[in-house]
């Protein structure tokens, strides 16, 4: 027993030396979640893991959203990329026009062995046969109101609505009690905030698909779309004045300080309700997306994966490594606790874990991270809705062609019909080879 | 400034005329002006005959292609017509605006030097601090101009002046004629200064109304100081990329999309590196004439000088 | 002109003058010590009724403001000693010495001052990637030096013309040879016109955002206009924190302008005067 506890400790220590001496493989981690609680979890993260495999180091940095579509082509053509980073499925196909992203086929089917994926994350990063990224967090939209206005108007504050005429209705209730003289606050900008409405606007309507079949016919114009834009303007027009330069922030703020009493946004509200108001959580109601008569329920939903970019095979195993890590179920839980409520988990391991659920945001609001994540099933994303895939697909969120059009409607003064077939027009010029 | 200095021909022989010396000290900035103004130049050229969609990938050339795409392009051609009404209103603007206020100032008052020196401000600040200064005055719910109209009963609903396709354009040319007047006026003022002040009063014993006096003494005076003005107005505000960008990134819809925001958004948010770089060289070949025209101008008066 | 307008007029107009161009930065600095709630209240007050710095403090907290500060300041610097430098002795070369090709490498400054600046944007930007310096200080000095050292050829003309021939002629007499004039003698003297085209760097290089924007991207590497212009962008509600920014970014350039501005608005007249 003592020689074998001996030896055993011997080969330990050596194991530690070598381990210690040689240089651990660095791994280069850019993401864009730039908040500083975020930052802060994901350095975190990352430095635990770093103390747990002394021969791999992850060294995350921090970039923008806003500005990671020309940074990232510059960075990686000039070799100076990360050799893994965060992304979306539209940021996905600029990064793989580069040929720069490796498929990760293996690493999803061994990850599969132990964990079961919901679809709706996977699908999107699924084209050309293969997988291009392995999703770690989705978000999706959801109906936020103010229960406490909805009491003061005389609404049943539990009986959110459940279609858009329904929705329009409490619109006119709302704006009818004088509790509030502009019942919802919808963005109108020419930004993300804007296309993410319109799309799950039209997720809802059945027009969640901008291509056919055929990867390059756009059947943008149709009259689903349509009538998704007509209802967008409706709920537009009971928007605050302004709105038409609005973007996440100000509807946030109308919300709640209580000039508006619905927006429909994503689950990043719980924490900012907590981190910028003195109200109880109570007064926030959480509901799904109304769907309209003849509609389906949907939403848009972000996948969030990583993407493998180096080609060196040892810091690929190496990478294997550290998403075999992070997917344990308290690890990932603690990872997506960086904004409770608001990142969704991907795998029914996390999503069953008591550690995902065990948060104290969370545990007071399970009703909206239920919906969210109940809904996160019918989510869709603009251009990823098919098996295969425009390769120029993210050029649509990147010149934000939905709230461009949105914006022929609200401050142009078009007609619906007119501005979504100038939108496919747009389209079909962003996307041609 | 100084006396210019007419040097001998014999000390001119002995000072000056050393090559190695001249090329020696021009080396660094010619180097520079090569590789970051020349050289990119005619790379612009070059791709506009490519497809380049994404740097690293080898790019494909395309011919004319890009160039007949350009020009079929209904989105240039509004931006062309948007960039010439812009810059002819600020032209506009800039020259009677800094006129104005060249004259005002050269009046006599207390402190005039030291207002002088500050009434340039809005040039000074950068860009970035001017966008978000007018955007906060001209917020439709924060903003002070709305809230003053309101108050004194000029209007009823507060206006969008970045957001409506009636305002944005106005809006945006005042920003920007407000900030390059004062740089013109400084300059009309230093021309209004030369002009003797003895010869307004023998005018006004004369009986020489205002108008008059203007027309036929400031006139002539600083008629060649304001064409330099003119041309400088020109191509500063028809290449105006940040003032634009940052107060409206060229919406609402496409309302203050003008050529240089053209340019930018099909670079690099469309990543049509190639079509980017072919209208601006259509851009480039409408600015030749005025481009010829002044430097026809420096040349001519650096010719002067033996230069 | 006198004769009519009397001297309410005059000062009414001059007082105008002042409301119109400075007012507003007035205006921003006023509002940037107020607490959040007092600006977006419905009735704004013109005095701070609760003076607070807390916007100033958010700026360091929560934004990377320090960060962009130091950037900008190093990348300005830079520009203004590069520019001083290369924009003096290329002046003297062109204005001083004589040899050939002198016409055509002046007239290749001067025109490089009129090329809309969009023109070289795109290969600019491939340029430094294909070099790997794109997202780094020097490309953006590379690119600021480009827009403002030509002209300063220019700029230094009148200067340069009031500096007596005779000095360099007493120093070639008394054995000097004629590097050491250009370096002993001569910059000293020209000092001043030197001083306001590195000036006219700095400030062009401190506010410069088109190149600013897409040659430094990273957060990191960001310099201030393009870090306040994202935070425009994305926190477009947050209007104590962006007025407070707007003062801090405004302050170097108009505190520069107070020490030297007297040279610079006499050298800017000067060479457009003439």
């Amino acid at each position: 027993m003592k020689i074998k506890a001996f030896v055993l400790g011997v080969v330990l220590v050596l194991l530690g030396l070598t381990a210690w001496a040689a240089d651990p493989v660095e791994l280069v981690f850019w993401h864009m979640e730039a908040r500083p609680n975020r930052v802060e979890r994901i350095q975190e993260v990352c430095e635990r893991f770093n103390a747990e495999h002394p021969d791999i180091e992850v060294v995350p940095y921090v970039q923008s959203w806003g500005e990671i579509y020309q940074l990232a082509p510059a960075a990686i053509q000039a070799g100076r990329g990360p050799d893994f980073m965060l992304t979306t499925p539209d940021f996905l196909t600029y990064v793989k026009a580069l040929g720069a992203v490796q498929p990760v086929d293996k690493l999803i089917e061994s990850l599969q062995q132990e964990y079961s994926f919901i679809q709706s994350a996977l699908t999107p990063y699924y084209f050309d046969d293969h997988y291009w990224a392995v999703p770690i967090y989705g978000m999706d939209f959801v109906f936020w109101y103010r229960k406490d206005i909805f009491e003061q108007a005389g609404l049943d504050p539990n009986r959110p609505p459940k279609t858009w005429i329904e929705l329009l209705e409490i619109c006119e209730k709302l704006k009818a009690s004088g509790v509030v003289e502009y019942p919802i606050a919808v963005p109108g900008a020419i930004h993300m905030a804007t296309d993410q409405l319109i799309y799950t606007l039209m997720t809802v309507n059945k027009a969640e698909h901008i291509f056919g079949e055929d990867p390059n016919e756009v059947i943008f114009d149709n009259p689903h779309t349509v009538e998704a834009y007509s209802f967008y303007k409706q709920l537009f027009d009971y928007s605050p004045p302004g709105s038409a330069a609005w973007a996440w922030d100000e509807p946030r703020t109308a919300l709640f300080t209580g000039q508006v009493a619905i927006v429909m946004e994503k689950g990043h509200y719980l924490k900012g309700w907590i981190d910028s108001t003195d109200l109880p959580l109570a007064y926030l109601g959480c509901a799904p997306i109304p769907v309209p008569e003849g509609g389906q329920p949907g939403t848009i939903y972000y996948s969030n994966g990583l993407m493998l970019l180096t080609e060196d095979l040892e810091k690929q195993a190496a990478f294997n490594e550290f998403l075999a890590w992070l997917f344990q179920p308290e690890i990932m839980s603690w990872l997506i606790h960086m904004d409770p409520g608001f990142f969704l988990p991907v795998t029914k391991e996390v999503l069953y874990s008591d550690a995902f659920w065990d948060e104290p945001t969370i545990k007071e609001k399970v009703a909206a991270v239920v919906i969210q994540i109940d809904y996160s099933e019918y989510g869709k994303l603009f251009g990823f809705t098919r098996e295969t895939v425009n390769p120029n697909a993210g050029a649509i969120a990147a010149s934000n062609i939905l709230a461009w059009v949105a914006q022929q409607i609200t401050v142009g003064g078009l007609p619906p019909e007119e501005a979504v077939k100038l939108g496919a027009q747009r389209i079909e010029e962003v996307i041609r080879e | 400034m100084g006396k210019k200095l007419k040097p001998t021909q014999n000390f001119a022989e002995i000072v000056f005329n050393d090559p190695v010396l001249g090329i020696l000290l021009v080396l660094p900035l010619l180097f520079w002006v090569l590789a970051t103004i020349i050289y990119p130049l005619f790379n612009t050229i070059y791709f506009s005959f490519f497809n380049i969609r994404y740097i690293g990938v080898p790019f494909q050339p395309v011919g004319l292609t890009n160039y007949k795409y350009v020009l079929q392009d209904p989105s240039f051609l509004l931006a062309c017509g948007r960039s010439a009404l812009w810059t002819l209103i600020n032209v506009t603007l800039q020259i009677v605006g800094s006129l104005v206020v060249a004259l005002i100032l050269n009046q006599n008052f207390r402190g005039r030097d030291f207002i002088r020196n500050w009434v340039i401000l809005p040039w000074v600040l950068p860009t970035v601090v001017v966008a978000i200064m007018w955007k906060w005055i001209l917020d439709p719910t924060h903003g002070v101009v709305n809230y003053l109209l309101i108050n004194l009963g000029l209007l009823a609903e507060p206006i969008q002046f970045l957001a409506s396709p009636q305002w944005v354009m106005p809006t945006t040319i005042f920003i920007n004629t407000w900030r390059w007047t004062p740089y013109f006026s400084i300059i009309l003022l230093a021309a209004l200064q030369t002009i003797q002040r003895e010869l307004y009063e023998a005018a006004a014993i004369d009986g020489a109304s205002t108008w008059n006096q203007f027309r036929y003494i400031t006139l002539p005076v600083i008629a060649p100081v304001l064409s330099v003005v003119a041309l400088n107005s020109f191509l500063w505000s028809v290449n105006i990329f940040d003032t634009i960008w940052l107060l409206t990134r060229g919406g609402p819809i496409d309302y203050t999309t003008t050529l240089p925001i053209y340019i930018y958004k099909k670079a690099f948010q469309e990543f049509r590196f190639g079509e980017a770089s072919a209208a601006s060289i259509v851009m480039f070949l409408g600015l030749l004439l005025i481009v010829v025209v002044y430097l026809r101008r420096l040349f001519r008066e650096s010719e002067e000088e033996g230069l | 002109m006198k004769k009519r307008s009397g001297s309410f007029g005059k000062h009414f107009s001059v007082l105008l003058v002042i409301i119109v161009f400075v007012g507003p930065m007035v205006w921003i600095l006023i509002n940037s010590f107020k607490p959040t709630v007092e600006l977006l209240s419905p009735s704004p007050t013109f005095f701070p009724r609760n003076f607070t710095l807390e916007h100033y403090w958010n700026l360091f907290r929560r934004v990377n403001f320090s960060r962009y500060y130091y950037n900008s300041f190093i990348v300005a610097l830079s520009t203004a000693v590069i520019t001083a430098l290369a924009g003096a002795l290329a002046a003297y070369s062109v204005y001083r010495c004589r040899y050939p090709g002198r016409k055509i490498l002046f007239r290749l400054f001067l025109s490089s001052y009129v090329f809309p600046k969009v023109l070289i944007l795109v290969p600019l930007y491939i340029m430094f990637s294909q070099l790997n310096i794109i997202d780094t200080p020097l490309a953006l000095v590379a690119a600021h030096v480009m827009l403002t050292a030509p002209f300063s050829v220019w700029i230094l003309r009148a200067f340069f013309e009031s500096i007596p021939i005779a000095i360099e002629e007493a120093a070639l007499v008394d054995g000097a040879n004629r590097l050491q004039i250009v370096f002993r003698v001569f910059i000293p003297l020209a000092a001043p016109g030197i001083a306001a085209i590195g000036i006219n760097g700095f400030l062009m290089s401190w506010s410069e955002y088109l190149f600013a924007s897409v040659l430094a991207i990273t957060d990191i590497n960001k310099t201030l206009p393009v870090g306040m212009a994202y935070f425009l962008q994305e926190y477009s509600i947050e209007w104590g924190v962006m007025m407070a920014g707007s003062v801090l970014i405004a302050l170097p350039p108009v505190v520069g302008f107070a020490i030297a501005g007297r040279y610079f608005i006499e050298g800017l007249t000067a060479g457009s005067v003439k």
